[in-house]
């Protein structure tokens, strides 16, 4: 079984940056940073998941579970002078371009000399409660409190989710 | 003096909304923006821009086969890739697709700036 300590990075160092760079633009006054740490589980649900996967020498599964307080409020930010109209489906675009530039990012940070690392299309899911499809998986989650509402930020390896459960 | 037209080529509307703000902030025109590679290559006949930035990855037809059919159509075509990959490879492809440079999402102002400068020069 692979541990976390035989993953071949840090998670902690890989993607704590990229997630701060992510996150920056919602970041204020009072936010409460915790590290990775290895869970057992994907929980607790909340209501809007972005999700993005890597794949080649290298295989993660990335997700970004919002609130969707802090969804709308990261939605509003991004369009802030753009003239784009405040939606639910201008959020949901809003949290996948955020999943592929962090994941874009995490290509490089992962990249191994002439091994491509393959970047899947993010997928946005609502009200869905997601459970590792085998055992043998390795999640890690680090969580923000911000004013805007609560994030967390998972990185599964090997990136296989086989089951998607509707609330 | 007019300013350079630049037409823009991403899946994303959002990216688009970004990089017309931002481009237009730097004193350009954008021209058209459009959300697909068969959109880029039908439109660019009539929009016929100075420059063009181009999204690598895309549903249907990727910037990469985007830029190379455009370039087999308008060998004087001028296109940087705007890609979120940090792979060596997929910059290397776009190059060698024909695009003249290319930058990292998200797109910082000043660096798309000197991009588009070096494009129109």
């Amino acid at each position: 079984m692979q541990t976390s300590t035989e993953l071949p990075f840090d998670p902690t160092l890989a993607f704590t940056p990229l997630l701060q760079t992510a996150m920056t633009n919602v970041m204020t006054g009072g936010e409460q940073f915790t590290p990775f740490t290895r869970v057992s589980n994907i929980e607790p649900t909340r209501d809007v998941c972005a999700m993005i996967s890597l794949t080649g020498p290298v295989s993660v599964m990335l997700l970004f579970v919002f609130d969707h307080k802090l969804a709308w409020h990261f939605m509003q930010h991004e369009i802030d002078g753009l003239g784009i109209d405040e939606s639910e489906d201008v959020m949901e675009a809003v949290l996948g371009e955020m999943a592929n530039v962090v994941g874009g990012n995490a290509t490089a940070a992962l990249a191994v000399a002439d091994k491509e690392i393959h970047l899947s299309l993010p997928l946005i899911m609502r009200a869905v409660k997601l459970r590792p499809g085998i055992a043998e998986v390795v999640i890690k989650r680090s969580s923000m409190t911000l004013p805007a509402g609560v994030f967390d930020f998972y990185c599964i390896s090997p990136a296989i989710l086989s089951s998607l459960v509707a609330l | 003096m007019s300013a350079k037209r630049v037409m823009c080529v991403d899946d994303s509307p959002i990216m688009l909304a970004k990089l017309q703000h931002v481009i237009e902030s730097l004193g350009y025109d954008v021209c058209a923006t459009v959300l697909s590679g068969n959109d880029a290559i039908r439109r660019y006949d009539e929009v016929k821009p100075d420059v063009m930035t181009m999204d690598i990855t895309m549903v249907g037809m990727d910037g990469i086969e985007t830029t190379k059919e455009i370039l087999h159509q308008h060998p004087e075509a001028r296109i940087i890739m705007v890609t979120s990959h940090g792979q060596e490879q997929m910059v290397v492809k776009a190059l060698k697709a024909g695009a003249i440079g290319y930058v990292m999402k998200p797109v910082q102002s000043a660096t798309l700036n000197e991009h588009l400068v070096r494009a129109l020069t």
